[in-house]
């Protein structure tokens, strides 16, 4: 009997050990603190960090964003290029586009699927 | 990317089980006879470029009333853009064919690709001019002329209208910064950062591929900082040394037209032409 129950024992410590949960990528809720007419470029800056795009003197921000199905989340990825210059698209599913106007002040964006 | 059999399988995969047929197919014609074989497919994206775009993405434009800001919201961040933004290019990159070549129990094959470029062009007010959807089988060059992003390497006199100066020299390279050529353990091995090595008449730039033409250079060197231009060897291998004032390093391999292999021509060109500006 108690080498049964020792056994289990160790049997139960092992499989323990082994069993780690998945780190998941991402967050369901990244950009729900995007409003138009509100969130200000800063803020951006600091829940997103640097842009991988910036256009028309930085009016126009984007951000390459991975995606994880299995929670819904979606995380930063940096802009990739091959070695002819091509940027790829494997490990972004979405271009996140932010507009803002001269103030700074977020006017509209879009999240775009591309891959 | 080197085309390999194991790619091809991959792609078709990704593509979709109906594609199976063309490749089970081709292996056992190439079982049974040596040579080489090429099956046109349905066109399926190959993952690596963006999957956003088709032939009816044009006609979503007004040209005289769409603007940047609207282009980049309805397809999002574009592939590349030239130096001054008129000009923005979104890439797609469809497999339409499978090449093999094989027999006597050896088989070796890959993708034919298709490389499609939508390039939007706008006027100084961010207002579209005109959208175009062009097609090459042979790869990325028709746009990259396009939008001088990673401009024709043996260009002379250039002027880059983001930099306000005239490029002399410009060539594909990858920069290995605060490496001493080839002396620190290791170093023959590393790869560096890929972009483009332009030099202008008072300095030395370097555009990362990962960055878009309208930033700014990754590095900028003042020919007037440089005290040493130097070429290191290793075994056939040949590196770019530039030393500056402060015990500044930066080595870089120079690449040929095609940026795949390093190129001791277009190394030579470039530290002739640095070690002259040292000098004055």
């Amino acid at each position: 009997m108690n080498t049964k129950l020792f056994g289990t024992l160790l049997l139960t410590l092992v499989f323990v050990g082994c069993a780690t949960a998945p780190l998941l990528k991402g967050r369901a809720d990244l950009l729900d603190f995007l409003a138009d007419g509100k969130t200000t470029r800063e803020e951006v800056a600091l829940k997103l960090g640097q842009p991988s795009g910036k256009f028309e003197r930085e009016n126009i921000l984007t951000y390459r964003l991975g995606f994880e199905p299995k929670n819904k989340g979606y995380y930063v990825v940096e802009r990739e290029a091959h070695p002819e210059g091509w940027p790829t698209w494997l490990r972004a599913k979405y271009s996140l586009v932010l507009v803002f106007d001269e103030a700074g002040v977020l006017r509209k964006h879009s999240l775009v699927e591309v891959n | 990317m080197k085309p390999t059999l194991q790619r091809t399988v991959c792609d078709v995969v990704r593509g979709g089980a109906k594609f199976l047929w063309p490749l089970a197919l081709a292996m056992a014609l190439l079982v049974c006879t040596p040579g080489c074989l090429i099956l046109p497919t349905p066109e399926f994206n190959t993952g690596n470029a963006r999957a956003n775009i088709n032939k009816k993405t044009p006609n979503q434009f007004e040209s005289g009333k769409t603007t940047r800001a609207e282009v980049v919201m309805a397809l999002g961040e574009p592939d590349a853009v030239s130096p001054d933004e008129s000009k923005l290019a979104y890439r797609s990159e469809k497999v339409c064919g499978l090449w093999f070549v094989g027999g006597y129990g050896s088989a070796a094959g890959g993708t034919i690709t298709k490389d499609r470029c939508l390039i939007a062009e706008f006027d100084p007010q961010g207002v579209l001019v005109k959208v175009e959807r062009s097609a090459t089988l042979v790869g990325p060059s028709q746009a990259v002329r396009a939008l001088s992003q990673a401009a024709p390497t043996d260009s002379v006199a250039k002027t880059d209208a983001s930099l306000q100066t005239t490029v002399r020299l410009q060539k594909p390279a990858r920069w290995l910064a605060g490496v001493d050529g080839y002396k620190p353990r290791g170093a023959a091995s590393m790869l560096g950062e890929a972009g483009q090595l332009l030099l202008t008449d008072a300095e030395l730039q370097f555009i990362s591929n990962s960055q878009f033409a309208n930033a700014p250079p990754a590095l900028t060197l003042a020919y007037v900082t440089m005290v040493e231009v130097r070429v290191d060897k290793y075994v056939f291998g040949r590196r770019l040394v530039v030393r500056c004032h402060g015990d500044e390093v930066h080595s870089f391999d120079v690449l040929g037209p095609r940026a795949m292999a390093t190129d001791k021509q277009a190394l030579l060109a470039v530290a002739g032409f640095l070690q002259a500006q040292v000098k004055h």
